[in-house]
């Protein structure tokens, strides 16, 4: 069908990117996700980052974390393995010297929180919830490389508790970050859902590993890692979609986007916001680029508000 | 500990490829044309780079046109202020710098830089040795020519030992004689120079002609680095090294590209060779 016959009286049109998660409304729909994009800082003079709809930092757990032995990277067809560890600079580091930066950006900041137990991630939440200028929590619920760190995600019970618990110490909006490396996505989406998160994010890196067939050794110090990039981008769609058949509350799609096409198939599928990942890396501007190509492709289409994309796809 | 240098700004920049030619088996040298990146690129910084072609014509879907996916790391070998072009020497090591080696003058490359610590430039009155194996010693001709240029210092006060698998492979020793420096070479198999180490050329430097270093640069692969590095320490000796690792994002943000680091009084710390590199002292880091 052709533009015209859709709308007989074309006006130049300035579509809405604007997409709410919880109580958060982002200017438009894509974020830069955690652990690919610093703490804002490192790109700033790269990127304009007050187009993006907002930053997802890297992880914060309650002290400066070292992270694991390298090699910590390798890359793999379409896509490449980490193990990091979570090496950050703690909640106090990052309040002291990163979020005086981030306060000055017009763009959402969403703080990822992670720790071992279920205390760590509270005391980090709850030292959060006294400082200005962050508008939402993402909580690392599924990090493949730290002991224990997969735990919250793969059963429904635990991910309910670390839910519940975090809820009674923060207000703002509360993002449950899940792992793919599960059965049933959709059931534990469903039980942080219950458990009162505002929103669901997937996915998280899935497990993989990678050998040197010289010397026979994993390429990684950590031996497996997580498998990010283009190579896993119809396993998060999946996800996105599983996720969707279970919940209301807003669900954020990440994994393997590169382009603005990527994009626009996990808000088909049902993610209310993305987020761009390991495509920082090979082109920092990937974000900025997706939210330019986002608006192109509404105005193509006749689209007013991005939000009537959300959850659209033609299933017969 | 280094201190780390004034920041300088980065660019990501699409760099047109001025010339892209073969100098030795596997090896290349290209040379880019990005005055940003030229105008503030110091000694020791390195560039990062897509090798692949992703023009915004290219009819392929975006991770198509990114495959490797990742960008890869060069240290800036030469830089050229008037004609605002930067060159680097590669080796063909793997997938990535094979399609390098493909990409033809008047193409375009997509270039993140300059990135990372740079050198402690060579100052006047202070002899140094720069010992290099391979393509280790790219950063070394930018080192030393912007000394000479900027009057710094005198090619007299350096000296070079360069050493690699095999003759053909220490292509440019003879631009450093051109600049009058003295240039020593070895190789594993004896076709050129001494038939050893390079490594045993600074032994023997440091034993017979101490005052020819006052300071040392090393760049290579890490048995070398690591050799000269417990040199040094015998001589009391200061200098620096640039590492190589793993490098995903090049800016300091995915924490891929650790070394452990001597860093009292905290003890080892992982270090980002990316932005606190991939210029180190010679005795901070913990070499694998
Ligand atoms: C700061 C820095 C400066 C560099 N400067 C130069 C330079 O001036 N000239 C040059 O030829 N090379 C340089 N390198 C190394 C260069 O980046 C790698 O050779 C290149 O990325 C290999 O890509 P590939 O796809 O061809 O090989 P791959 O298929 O990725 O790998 C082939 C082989 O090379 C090894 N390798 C891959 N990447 C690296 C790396 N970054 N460091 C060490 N080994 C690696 C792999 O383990 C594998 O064994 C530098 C690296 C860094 C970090
Ligand atoms: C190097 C690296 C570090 C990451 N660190 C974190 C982290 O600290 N916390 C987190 O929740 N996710 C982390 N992730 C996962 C990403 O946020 C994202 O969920 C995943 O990479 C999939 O998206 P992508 O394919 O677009 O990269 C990391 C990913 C990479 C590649
Ligand atoms: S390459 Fe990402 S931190 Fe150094």
């Amino acid at each position: 069908m052709s533009r015209s016959t859709l709308t007989p009286d074309p006006r130049p049109l300035t579509p809405d990117l604007s997409v709410t998660i919880g109580s958060l409304r982002l200017k438009n729909p894509v974020l830069v996700a955690s652990g690919t994009f610093g703490y804002g800082t490192e790109y700033a003079g790269l990127v304009d980052l007050s187009r993006l709809g907002g930053i997802v930092t890297k992880t914060l757990t309650p002290e400066a974390w070292p992270g694991n032995d390298p090699p910590r990277a390798a890359e793999t067809a379409a896509g490449m393995l980490n193990s990091i560890g979570l090496q950050n600079v703690g909640v106090e580091g990052f309040i002291r010297d990163k979020l005086p930066y981030l306060q000055t950006v017009d763009t959402a900041v969403i703080v990822n929180i992670g720790g071992g137990p279920i205390e760590e991630f509270v005391a980090v939440a709850e030292r959060l919830a006294d400082c200005d200028g962050i508008d939402g929590i993402e909580v690392n619920m599924s990090c493949p490389n730290v002991a224990g760190g997969m735990d919250f995600s793969t059963d429904p019970r635990r991910a309910a508790q670390l839910i519940t618990r975090l809820r009674k110490v923060v207000d703002l909006p509360l993002i449950a970050k899940l792992t793919p490396n599960v059965t049933d996505i959709g059931e534990i989406a469903r039980s942080v859902e219950e458990a009162g998160a505002d929103a669901v994010s997937a996915i998280n890196t899935l497990r993989g590993m990678a050998i040197d067939v010289k010397t026979r050794r994993p390429k990684l110090g950590g031996i497996t890692g997580g498998l990010s990039g283009p190579a896993i981008k119809p396993v998060a769609v999946a996800a996105v979609w599983s996720i969707a058949r279970r919940v209301t509350i807003p669900i954020i799609g990440i994994g393997g986007i590169m382009s603005t096409e990527d994009a626009l198939e996990f808000l088909i599928a049902g993610a209310a916001a993305i987020q761009v990942g390991t495509a920082n890396f090979v082109n920092p501007k990937t974000g900025t680029d997706i939210v330019a190509g986002l608006d192109t492709y509404c105005a193509q289409e006749g689209i007013t508000s991005i939000r009537s994309l959300i959850g659209s796809a033609r299933v017969p | 500990m280094t201190p780390p240098s004034s920041p300088s700004p980065v660019f990501q920049v699409r760099a047109e490829v001025v010339a892209n030619r073969q100098i030795g088996p596997g090896l290349y040298w290209i040379d880019l044309a990005a005055p940003e990146i030229v105008e503030h690129a110091r000694p020791g910084h390195f560039v990062h780079l897509v090798v692949s072609d992703t023009t915004p014509e290219s009819p392929c879907p975006v991770w198509m046109q990114y495959t490797p996916l990742l960008r890869r790391p060069f240290s800036i070998a030469e830089h050229d202020r008037a004609r605002g072009t930067f060159s680097l020497i590669y080796r063909v090591v793997g997938g990535g710098t094979h399609i390098l080696s493909t990409r033809r003058a008047g193409e375009s490359l997509d270039v993140l830089g300059p990135l990372g610590q740079t050198f402690v430039p060579i100052q006047s009155g202070r002899p140094v040795v720069m010992i290099a194996g391979g393509v280790g010693i790219a950063p070394f001709f930018f080192l030393a020519q912007e000394a000479i240029q900027a009057g710094r210092a005198r090619p007299q006060d350096m000296t070079v030992l360069f050493g690699a698998a095999t003759a053909s492979l220490l292509s440019g020793s003879d631009k450093f004689r051109a600049m009058g420096i003295d240039v020593s070479l070895a190789t594993d198999d004896g076709t050129a120079g001494f038939h050893g180490f390079v490594t045993v050329l600074l032994e023997d430097l440091l034993r017979q002609n101490p005052s020819r270093c006052a300071y040392l640069y090393v760049c290579g692969p890490t048995p070398m680095m690591r050799r000269s590095a417990a040199l040094a320490k015998e001589a009391g000796l200061l200098g620096q090294m640039s590492l190589e690792g793993i490098m995903p994002c090049g800016v300091g943000v995915c924490m891929a590209c650790v070394v452990p680091c001597v860093r009292p009084p905290a003890g080892t710390v992982y270090e980002r060779v990316c932005v606190s590199g991939p210029v180190f002292d010679l005795q901070e880091v913990i070499l694998p």
